[in-house]
């Protein structure tokens, strides 16, 4: 290991680059606090959530030398450690509308069988998951999303990727995989299989912040028939 | 007044780009904007203009009939457009009339200006004396082609389009010698395209330590621009595999890892084996091992990589490299201030 990285504990490394300093082998409490302080933020340019890590950017002409880009992230860390979790300030849980209708949901009887139900029951047990959004990543505004332990799962076959991933996903599509889920903010490709659609504008570029849904939120499910989805699309047409 | 660029030919891809989208990846945006900001930078300087103003990026990697081409309109027929080029060095017309490089020139109503492949390089960067009436989109008017928003209607450009143009002062006459400084002419055809082959340094990069020998490997063999290249990433492959191995695939990488930060620059080793160099359009995190960074100070050369081209990776230490970038910007500073160009660079 060269002097770019450097083993803070058994899972914590922190690694040093030009204009960034990633600190990985982090917990989910570890990053949902250091989302939430980024937005206060002065020490760092930008603060950058992946799964089990985070990055810290800056200026290389504001922090000169290396030790002191170390000590400055050993400090964060610090700040980031459970001891201080009472200070987080979380966003509040965002309700999104859904329609599992066969035409946006075409994975959903498989995804049903893996999990043992029916593809009338995957609805109600659908919305009763918990979900929080752990990155945004991949795309503009695509949430990852962590998902609570739950029996179904457990028991479950894996649910992976789609072999042939698809070339156009529409934009609202909701994928779920084992334990994890994920939201199209905007159309793209891609290989997770799709259980519905959120009604909801999930991106605008024109908006400040851009990307609806942010990191640490609770994501709240109410199903919606398509006579609804469409309502609900109509309505946000200026 | 009404004035415009018609879009004549389309070229392999062109796009309005400047200094990019920033401080915007905790939103999964991509950074975007030129993909060698240097020369849309020394375009912009030749025009007297801030080095991220708005301009054209022109790719044309192969030999392509028709190219690149645009037509300026402008009903009021004395008021005339000022242009510079910079990057790529492409043949230029205008009219047909073979255009000398290294100038700013003058489009009058009806001109036509076309771009030929460049014989080396593939990025051609355009400034003009005025603003593209456009949306700024969340500060910029770069294109983010896979989000399809920012640029003009968040897409590249097509035969048939038409770009208009802000009226402003800029836009009139000015009389006066078309060439460019003297200090700029030496570098207005991008000293860091010369040739098909091109020198890399790089850093290590998270899991450099975890694939050191596909670490040492960046360094120990030339490497080759695959097809794959574009604004989201280049993928190589070896320059020269070995003949009794050619069928056989480079080492299947079945290292698990959480999806985590990357940057432009970052070198991932997806599971077929083969390096793939995020671009400025490269998404803001991915799964696959990051084996090494492309340092700062040559980032800018990615914009001009074409396919066929070879690359050498050169490691150095994160020292050397803020070392590198620091002599390069200030290499510049007669040019533009290093706090400015930082900000597109």
């Amino acid at each position: 290991m060269d002097d770019s990285h450097s083993k803070i504990s058994d899972d914590i490394t922190i690694y040093i680059d030009e204009d960034h300093v990633l600190i990985s082998g982090l917990e989910q409490h570890h990053i949902d606090m250091a989302m939430a302080m980024g937005k206060e933020t002065r020490e760092w340019q930008e603060i950058i959530a992946g799964l089990d890590s985070i990055a810290l950017t800056y200026t290389p002409d504001d922090i000169s030398h290396d030790e002191d880009l170390l000590s400055k992230a050993q400090h964060f860390l610090e700040q980031i450690t459970p001891e201080n979790h009472n200070s987080i300030d979380r966003p509040a849980a965002i309700t999104l509308d859904i329609c599992y209708d066969d035409v946006f949901a075409p994975d959903l009887p498989i995804v049903a069988e893996h999990l043992g139900l029916s593809p009338s029951a995957f609805p109600n047990w659908h919305k009763t998951q918990k979900f929080h959004v752990a990155m945004l990543g991949f795309l503009p505004g695509f949430a990852y999303l962590s998902m609570a332990d739950c029996p179904e799962m457990r028991t479950a076959t894996p649910i992976k990727r789609l072999a042939n991933p698809r070339n156009h996903v529409a934009a609202g599509s909701f994928g779920l995989l084992s334990g994890q889920g994920g939201i199209y903010a905007l159309s793209g490709p891609g290989g997770w299989p799709i259980i519905g659609r959120i009604a909801q504008k999930l991106f605008d570029p024109h908006a400040s912040p851009a990307a609806l849904l942010q990191h640490g939120q609770q994501i709240l499910l109410n199903p919606v028939t398509m006579a609804e989805f469409d309502g609900i699309r109509q309505g946000e047409k200026p | 007044m009404t004035a415009y660029l018609e879009i004549c030919e389309s070229g392999l891809q062109t796009t309005v780009q400047d200094g990019g989208f920033r401080g915007l990846r905790h939103q999964a945006i991509s950074q975007c904007g030129a993909a060698d900001p240097l020369s849309l930078a020394l375009a912009n300087i030749a025009l007297g203009h801030h080095v991220g103003k708005s301009g054209l990026e022109i790719t044309l990697a192969q030999e392509m009939a028709n190219g690149f081409a645009m037509r300026y309109h402008c009903d009021e027929t004395d008021i005339t457009l000022r242009c510079a080029i910079a990057g790529a060095p492409c043949p230029v017309t205008i009219n047909g009339a073979a255009m000398k490089t290294n100038r700013a020139f003058t489009l009058k109503n009806g001109d036509n200006i076309q771009w030929g492949a460049p014989p080396f390089g593939c990025r051609s960067y355009c400034a003009l004396s005025a603003d593209f009436d456009l949306p700024m989109v969340m500060n910029s008017h770069s294109t983010h082609i896979a989000g399809g928003f920012g640029g003009y209607k968040g897409r590249a450009l097509q035969k048939g389009d038409k770009i208009t143009l802000k009226p402003s002062k800029a836009i009139a006459n000015i009389q006066g010698d078309d060439q460019l400084p003297v200090h700029m002419a030496s570098m207005t055809i991008a000293p860091w395209i010369t040739n098909h082959h091109h020198i890399l340094h790089i850093i290590d990069a998270p899991e450099s330590a975890i694939f050191a020998a596909e670490t040492d490997a960046l360094c120990t063999q030339k490497w080759s621009v695959s097809g794959r290249a574009g604004r989201m990433g280049i993928m190589l492959t070896p320059a020269n595999p070995p003949l009794e191995d050619t069928h056989t695939h480079a080492p299947h990488n079945t290292h698990i890892m959480k999806s985590g930060p990357v940057f432009p620059g970052t070198i991932q080793l997806p599971p077929h084996g083969h390096p793939f160099i995020l671009g400025v359009d490269g998404q803001t995190t991915g799964g696959y091992p990051r084996i090494g960074r492309v340092i700062r100070a040559d980032r800018h050369i990615l914009g001009q990589l074409r396919p066929g081209d070879t690359v050498e990776f050169r490691a150095i230490s994160t020292d050397i490299a803020k070392q590198k970038w620091q002599q390069k910007i200030y290499g510049w500073s007669s040019l533009c201030a290093p706090e400015i160009l930082q900000k597109i660079w």
